[in-house]
């Protein structure tokens, strides 16, 4: 017989960053059952997209999720230009994924240090924030702003990077090397971080691939699966690079792939300063596009995200669709909670580096007979009120 | 000595180190040349076509009418403004411009407006050149 | 004789002195793991930020107390008023100024069982609750003080033994002449202080121990509930215990140098046990910031299975040296 009790974490929770519910069902402090329930911060941007025009959506992409803003308005402005055919000058594929790589590196420090920080290691937090500000100050050298970096638009990017630039970029990128190399020896060798990480939310190869798992998710459990190397996009079939891959499977492999992708994203950046070439960095796109669809992936620092674009040659997408990420992952690493303890909730949770504002959909279904259902906003209001 | 915490000795240094914390508004701050801060307006310079509005993607910018002089032109909401400069680059004609200036916090909305007054506008001469 | 007792009791180096030194202990804390993340901590309440403690104490007491109908609150409040007085009244023994106010043959025994009444204290405040996160957090809090508890009481023996004697004031004054006599009694000694160290930094919830009130796990463990003038008194509860931690560790294991004999000579050893306070609170602070959380079960294990064996063998190691000359001659 057990006495499992119901134990809520979220909507509100230090454990989690954005409000969404976990319901564990805990014996003791071990848990037997999970249930996660999504769609407390639904927004309705791809509603809104719909409304507004190509350049006006690049903005709202941007703001799907604030970390990978250059992964999200990337993959937008691909996809546009797939639905209308738009050839993107050289340059500024490579100047895309400068950028793109310089969040990647963000992203990545900062989920490292989130980790630390739910594992009540302060230390190690401000240490990983604090050397990340170094590429943040990059990022508002080069695109004008600390986070919502703006740098893409349709057909290029909006600003160029002239010598001085990359000067203080090279130099930087060093300083962060050296910084990163250091905390990936912390997190390596740590006794207390690797007796919290290890053997935590074991996600195996088969798992993995069976629940559609992506990115650092993926690769941490030795799926050999990247879209810049599988499926490249902008610059990438011209840049050599690794696809890091852990066998550990756990928590700790999870978050030393993103320690080691740090790394390879330094050596990208460096291999497109150097390899740069000259020319345009935009080619002139007309507001109007003709009709059409346009699909495209990219590797965002959670994993792979998709935007697909319908046009019917408007000035505005008929429609948008987005998948994030962190739909894909939150679901593959849900059953993994089992087993564990209490303790070990946020220890697995931030391994997926999770982003929930971003995941959330909706849909109506009437519960009875499973029939999905379209509703107008005055018959919700309606449905509402009369409950 | 596998159960000693390795950051032991970075924090025992680090007590001895200057801290990196800028005490913001009592240091002034450091922003790169680069970044893009409030839009400023040139009225002399504008015709009123309303591309920046069109294109705004917060809807910070409102169009008028001025019915003295017959012509339109923007009011910058700056409290909706995201600053991601779109309307300096849609410009054709120079009249919004960007600059590095960030701290514009205000306790009304209304001094978050760039609003040029009547007497400045002057009337469009049909025809000129710009 | 009487008066001059209480004016002790009162002010020097009773009641009003430990609780300034609580409020000094605070800003400490924050002060010092602030500069091992390199960061500022309190800067604007006073010189270098030292009142801000104070001022947030102050601040709670004038806040909302908001009562949750659920819990008792009575009880609560009785804990919370006897729970701060359990460390000022065990203080008395420990000389905090190089000479303690109370004294009596086996007065160590009476500090370590009132140590563990205040910590009972901390369950009860947790056990008060229906909130599902506070009863974790109580559960959590209890299984810790039977990890720790044990291994404290047995390593603080370690020094009582060395300086043969279960008074607090006579292990302060002989333990240093006691250690240097028999230079062997070092290798028991500092062995026991490190574990030692360990065991109060269970007793002080700090990281790698700050397992009941875990935030990202339980919230605030025990103290979810809590606001207001309670959650002032559970502060300055929490101050006091790292005033008693300090300063027992430091007169045990560190001893007292200078002999309080005149008012002058109370001044330097009041600094003298100060500073070791200091000492001892800043390689608790080291562990603090160096280390992750640990789950109970580590706790448990790493207690049980490592550290009560190893304060034992400690202690039979000193037993050892202490009898190696009689059994030799």
């Amino acid at each position: 017989m057990s006495y499992a009790v119901d134990l809520l974490f979220g909507p509100q929770h230090p454990a989690l960053h954005e409000p969404e519910r976990f319901r564990f069902k805990v014996d003791g402090e071990i848990i037997v059952d999970v249930d996660v329930k999504i769609g407390f911060i639904h927004r309705g941007i791809e509603k809104l997209a719909e409304s507004k025009n190509f350049i006006q959506n690049i903005y709202l992409t941007e703001r799907i999720c604030g970390i990978c803003n250059v992964a999200h308005t990337l993959c937008y402005v691909q996809a546009v230009e797939d639905m209308a055919g738009i050839e993107v000058p050289e340059r500024a594929k490579y100047l895309r994924v400068i950028v793109h790589e310089l969040n990647r590196i963000h992203s990545h420090l900062l989920i490292l240090g989130v980790a630390a920080e739910l594992l009540g290691w302060e230390t190690e937090f401000m240490y990983l924030w604090r050397d990340r500000e170094a590429i943040m100050d990059i990022i508002e050298d080069v695109s004008g702003n600390r986070v919502t970096s703006a740098f893409n638009t349709i057909g290029g990017v909006r600003r160029d990077i002239n010598n001085t630039q990359k000067e203080r970029m090279l130099k930087v990128l060093d300083k962060v090397e050296k910084d990163t190399r250091f905390h990936k020896k912390v997190l390596e060798e740590d006794p207390l971080y690797r007796e919290r990480m290890v053997n935590m939310g074991v996600l195996k190869t088969r798992d993995a691939i069976e629940r559609c798992a992506v990115g650092p998710t993926a690769r941490g459990s030795n799926v050999d699966y990247d879209v810049r190397a599988h499926d490249p996009y902008a610059a990438y079939d011209e840049i050599p690079f690794n696809v890091i891959r852990y066998k550990e499977c756990d928590s700790w492999a999870r978050m030393m792939v993103r320690v080691d992708e740090t790394l390879e994203s330094i050596n990208i950046i460096r291999y497109a300063l150097k390899h740069l070439p000259g020319g345009e960095i935009r080619v002139k796109v007309p507001p109007r596009l003709p009709a059409g669809e346009g699909l495209s992936r990219v590797e965002a620092p959670r994993g792979e995200l998709i935007h697909h674009v319908f046009c019917q040659g408007d000035v505005k997408p008929y429609r948008l669709k987005v998948r994030t990420p962190t739909f894909a992952n939150i679901l593959a690493i849900a059953p993994t909670f089992i087993g564990h303890t209490i303790a070990d909730v946020p220890a697995i949770l931030v391994s997926i580096d999770p982003c929930f504002a971003c995941t959330d959909r909706l849909t109506f279904v009437d519960v009875s007979s499973g029939k999905v259902m379209k509703l107008s906003l005055g018959e919700i209001k309606r449905m509402y009120w009369s409950r | 000595m596998k159960i000693i915490p390795k950051l032991v000795p970075t924090v025992v240094k680090t007590v001895f180190k200057k801290p990196v914390t800028e005490q913001y508004p009592y240091e002034p701050p450091k922003p790169s040349p680069n970044i893009r801060g409030k839009i400023v307006y040139d009225v002399d310079k504008c015709v009123g076509c309303g591309l920046c509005a069109i294109y705004c993607p917060s809807g910070a910018i409102e169009m008028i009418m001025i019915k003295e002089v017959k012509r339109r032109i923007p009011i910058f909401h700056l409290d909706r403004c995201m600053f991601c400069h779109q309307c300096v680059e849609v410009c054709r004609f120079g009249a919004i411009t960007g600059s590095r200036e960030f701290e514009i916090a205000a306790y009304n909305k209304n001094e978050l407006k760039i609003i040029t007054p009547k007497e400045r506008v002057k009337p469009l001469k049909v025809g000129e050149k710009k | 004789m009487d008066l001059f007792k209480l004016v002790e009791v009162v002010v020097f180096p009773g009641l009003i002195y430990l609780v300034v030194l609580a409020i000094f202990f605070e800003w400490y804390k924050r002060k010092l793991v602030a500069r091992m993340q390199s960061r500022l901590g309190p800067t604007y309440t006073g010189f270098r930020g030292i009142l801000q403690p104070l001022a947030d104490f102050l601040k709670l007491l004038f806040k909302e107390d908001i009562e949750v109908t659920t819990g008792d609150q009575k009880m609560l409040t009785l804990v919370l008023l006897v729970a701060p007085t359990l460390f000022i009244f065990s203080l008395f023994f420990v000389p905090v100024t190089g000479y303690t106010i109370f004294s009596f043959e086996g007065d160590l025994l009476l500090v370590l069982f009132i140590s563990s009444i205040a910590s009972l204290l901390l369950y009860l405040v947790g056990w008060t609750f229906r909130s599902s996160f506070t009863k974790a957090g109580a559960a959590r809090l209890l299984l810790q003080i039977v990890g720790f508890d044990i291994a404290a009481i047995a390593l603080a023996l370690v020094p009582a033994f060395e300086a043969e004697s279960l008074c607090i004031a006579t292990i302060s004054e002989k333990i240093s002449s006691a250690v240097i006599s028999n230079p062997l009694l070092l290798i028991p000694h500092g062995f026991a202080f490190i574990l030692f160290l360990l065991a109060q930094q269970a007793d002080l919830e700090e990281d790698p121990f700050d397992i009941p009130h875990a935030e990202t796990e339980l919230v605030a463990g025990y103290i979810t509930e809590i606001s207001g003038r309670k959650l002032a008194f559970l502060d300055l509860f929490k101050d006091l215990q790292m005033v008693y931690v300090s300063f027992f560790t430091a007169s045990l294991f560190f001893g007292v140098i200078v002999k309080p004999l005149s008012a002058v000579l109370v001044i330097a050893s009041s600094v003298e046990m100060f500073l070791k306070a200091l000492l001892v609170l800043f390689i608790l602070f080291t562990i603090e910031a160096a280390s992750t959380r640990i789950r109970i079960y580590n706790l448990l294990d790493a207690f049980w299975k490592y550290i009560i064996p190893l304060s034992f063998f400690s202690l039979s190691l000193l037993f050892i040296i202490k009898a190696l000359p009689g059994v030799l001659l």
